[in-house]
């Protein structure tokens, strides 16, 4: 293949209003055209540019009417606001010594826009009917992953290659490019003229009963053979209707991608204020039941003072009871010292009493009538305990707590409502509920597609029996009397063709495998920092891909090394797919470091073929480092700026 | 107006055909189908790619069956004269 890229042309598409013709021509000498760009300034658009260009959709594996009906986004705005309403993107590529030059061009006129394609080789115009057919031909839309390649692939490159799903895609895509559904078509007719051979030799046998025999022989084989590939047909077309709904599904989950994160919050609120709104009705219930509970709440006061007044009342007593008791005491001490006894407390005999001892007596028994011995009422505790019972200390204490958590309740709820609103205005009609059915819809139909698939692995080795038995039938019919040998002839023949097409398809299959495992890992021991610690990649016959130490044992790797090995497995593909023609890579260095970025950009990109267009951000490849890595390699440089400051438009300048 | 050829000499296609020319010649097939290996040549090889190539985009598949119809008449015919040269 000596596919080369040799300019493109933008016309209102996406940023660029007018790009007349970008150079991309590169010398083998200088096969890397660098494009520079800052985030957000139009790299990808004009990536995505050159995909549309050639198949006609967007981004890899996107059905073709869907991305027609996306175009409307890709309409330069100023260029709409002028009225126009025609997009347009051109290019000039030369295959196989040969010059093309395609145009895609979307007219808008209100609804879905009308595409048509313009390809022409050299000045002859191919038909329009066969365009895709030309360009498949050439670079196959299926492998486009591996040449026109995004960045953004190598984040879970690594992690997809462990799904079955993935690595059908892989080796279904390389079997496309190699041409295996052409051998597989032409088994399928080999068989068919090998059946047919066989069911006139069969008429052509003399006796009877053997005639029947194989007759029945033959037809029950090709009744078999018709019911498993009638099995497979419908299977293979339900397969691929799942196929076209998973791919409208994943694109509509795809425009809802960056809601995703919006209506999951938006779940997680509609949650939170469905319970604020059960704790709001909880705590108003209890502030309820405190009302009707604490009806002795405003009487707390008066209480309050009446216990006072009685808790007084009883101190009052109190201490005059205890005053009562040391006079009566002290009445009845000095009163046995008068009678000359003894201490009533510690028994020892008192002094003898003297004048002293009478008036002191006197004044006692005046100080305990004063009191009021006889009189004198004890502290009412049982009224300070009634009294203390009706007063209600607590309610309002809850009362205003329950308050304080309802207002907070209240506030939170108004705050979820403000956000809620804010993220339904955001999703408008992609509420949570639509993604989440979409969600389901997209594993359902994994699931089914994954049946399918499953399915149609049984069918081959069905036919191969199938083939086998008619194999021997034929050759037991040519013994048979009247049998004739040109029809057994014809048999032969088809049936080795059909043996050597199936064999072939498998060899084929099995020789590309070794090719992409040995080249994929010579890239990754080109490419990575320690390459003595790696024999390399290992690719199993489904495509399972693993890394394996120096001692040849399959080992885990780091996030930078599984990196490494999608670019290697990315890289060895393409060349198993395509050899030489252009690679174009967008951003293809952002998620390695600057060590690993030097090695891609020294070993990797050039093995890729003889052109690489790189579009890349200063982050991972500022202008003065590219020079200083690819020197003279540098076929052509540009930069992507904004003219204005405005994001709906951009030039491309040359830098060198 | 020009028509694509599917019929390009590239990687797929001559891949293919290696792949072929090896199977062709593992000894089981060629012993299972002695009679009509024999008979054939390399460049029957490269036709048979060749009519699965050329009509691989075409969904009426009567003309490749045409096609490789004729080229079995052809071995036929080399396998008949080996015969009567044999005896």
């Amino acid at each position: 293949m000596s596919l080369r890229f040799e300019s493109v042309g933008l016309k209102n598409f996406g940023p660029y209003r007018q790009i007349d013709s970008l150079n991309l021509e590169t010398q083998p000498d200088a096969p890397v055209v660098l494009i520079h760009g800052e985030n957000t300034l139009g790299k990808t658009r004009l990536f995505r540019a050159l995909r549309w260009c050639l198949y006609g959709s967007l981004i890899p594996q996107q059905p073709v009417p869907i991305a027609t009906q996306q175009l409307q986004q890709y309409l330069n705005r100023p260029a709409a606001n002028d009225g126009e309403n025609v997009l347009e993107v051109s290019m000039r590529f030369t295959a196989n010594d040969q010059p093309y030059s395609l145009v895609r061009r979307a007219t808008f006129d209100g609804g879905t826009p009308r595409v048509t394609t313009d390809l022409r080789i050299g000045p002859t115009v191919v038909q329009q009917a066969a365009v895709e057919a030309e360009i498949g031909r050439l670079l196959h839309p299926q492998i486009s992953e591996f040449f026109l390649f995004d960045g953004e692939l190598l984040k879970d490159f690594y992690d997809r290659l462990n799904t079955d799903r993935e690595r059908d895609f892989i080796r279904e895509s390389i079997d496309t490019v190699l041409g295996i559904p052409a051998l597989q078509l032409a088994e399928r007719d080999a068989s068919e003229l090998a059946t047919d051979a066989l069911q006139r030799q069969t008429k052509a046998i003399r006796n009877v009963n053997e005639r029947d025999r194989v007759n029945r022989q033959l037809r029950e084989l090709t009744n078999e053979q018709k019911s498993v590939e009638k099995d497979r047909q419908e299977i293979q077309e339900a397969l691929h209707r799942a196929e076209v709904q998973l791919r409208e599904v994943k694109e509509q989950f795809g425009a809802v991608a960056e809601l995703q994160a919006d209506a999951r919050e938006q779940e997680t609120l509609e949650a939170s204020i469905e319970g604020g709104k059960q704790e709001e009705t909880r705590l108003r219930a209890d502030m309820r039941q405190l009302l009707t509970g604490g009806w002795r709440a405003p009487a707390t006061m008066k209480l309050l003072e009446a216990l006072k007044r009685v808790q007084a009342q009883n101190n009052a007593a109190q201490d005059r009871q205890q005053a009562v008791q040391e006079a009566r005491v002290r009445v009845d001490v000095l009163q046995e010292q008068m009678r000359g006894g003894n201490c009533m407390t510690c028994h020892q005999s008192l002094p003898p009493p003297d004048e002293s001892t009478r008036r002191q007596l006197e004044d006692a028994e005046e100080k305990l009538r004063n009191l009021g011995e006889g009189s004198a009422n004890g502290p009412d505790l049982t009224l300070e305990r009634r009294i203390n019972a009706l007063i209600d200390q607590t309610t309002v204490e809850r009362y205003q707590e329950k308050q304080e958590q309802l207002n907070a309740v209240l506030s939170a709820q108004f705050d979820r409502s403000r956000r809620l609103n804010a993220l339904k205005d955001r999703l408008k009609d992609n509420d949570a509920a639509a993604i989440r059915s979409l969600g389901d819809q997209q594993e359902r139909l994994d699931g089914v597609i994954d049946s399918y698939e499953q399915r149609l692995k049984t069918f081959p080795p069905r036919l191969a029996d199938i083939a086998t038995k008619q194999q021997r039938l034929a050759r037991s019919l040519d013994r048979l009397p009247g049998t004739q040998p040109a029809l057994a002839l014809e048999s032969a023949f088809f049936a080795y063709v059909r043996t050597l097409l199936s064999r072939t398809i498998e060899r084929y299959q099995e020789r590309t495998r070794d090719e992409v495992q040995t080249t994929a890992s010579s890239m990754f021991i080109r490419l990575v920092r320690d390459p003595q610690g790696y024999r390399g990649v290992r690719i199993g016959r489904d495509y399972r891909v693993e890394l394996l130490g120096q001692h040849g044992q399959p080992i885990e790797t780091s996030e930078g090394g599984k990196q490494l090995v999608a670019l290697s497995l990315i890289g060895a593909l393409k060349q198993a797919a395509v050899r030489g023609g252009p690679v174009v890579l967008d951003s293809p260095l952002a998620r390695l470091d600057l060590e690993h970025r030097a090695n891609v950009l020294q070993t990797w990109v050039p093995s890729l073929g003889n052109q690489a267009v790189l579009l890349v951000q200063s982050g991972e490849l500022t202008e003065s480092d590219a020079r200083d890595i690819l020197g003279s390699r540098i076929g052509q440089e540009y930069r992507i700026y904004r003219p204005n400051n405005d994001p709906d438009e951009a030039q491309i300048e040359r830098t060198q | 107006m020009a028509q694509p050829t599917n019929d390009d000499a590239g990687r797929g296609r001559t891949g293919a055909l290696e792949a072929l020319l090896d199977v062709a010649q593992d000894l089981d097939i060629a012993g299972d189908y002695r009679t009509v290996s024999g008979a054939f040549r390399p460049d029957d090889y490269d036709q048979i790619i060749g009519l699965a190539w050329r009509h691989q985009f075409n969904d009426d598949r009567s003309k490749f069956k045409r096609e490789i119809r004729e080229l079995q008449e052809h071995v036929s015919q080399r396998i008949v004269a080996r015969l009567e040269q044999s005896e």
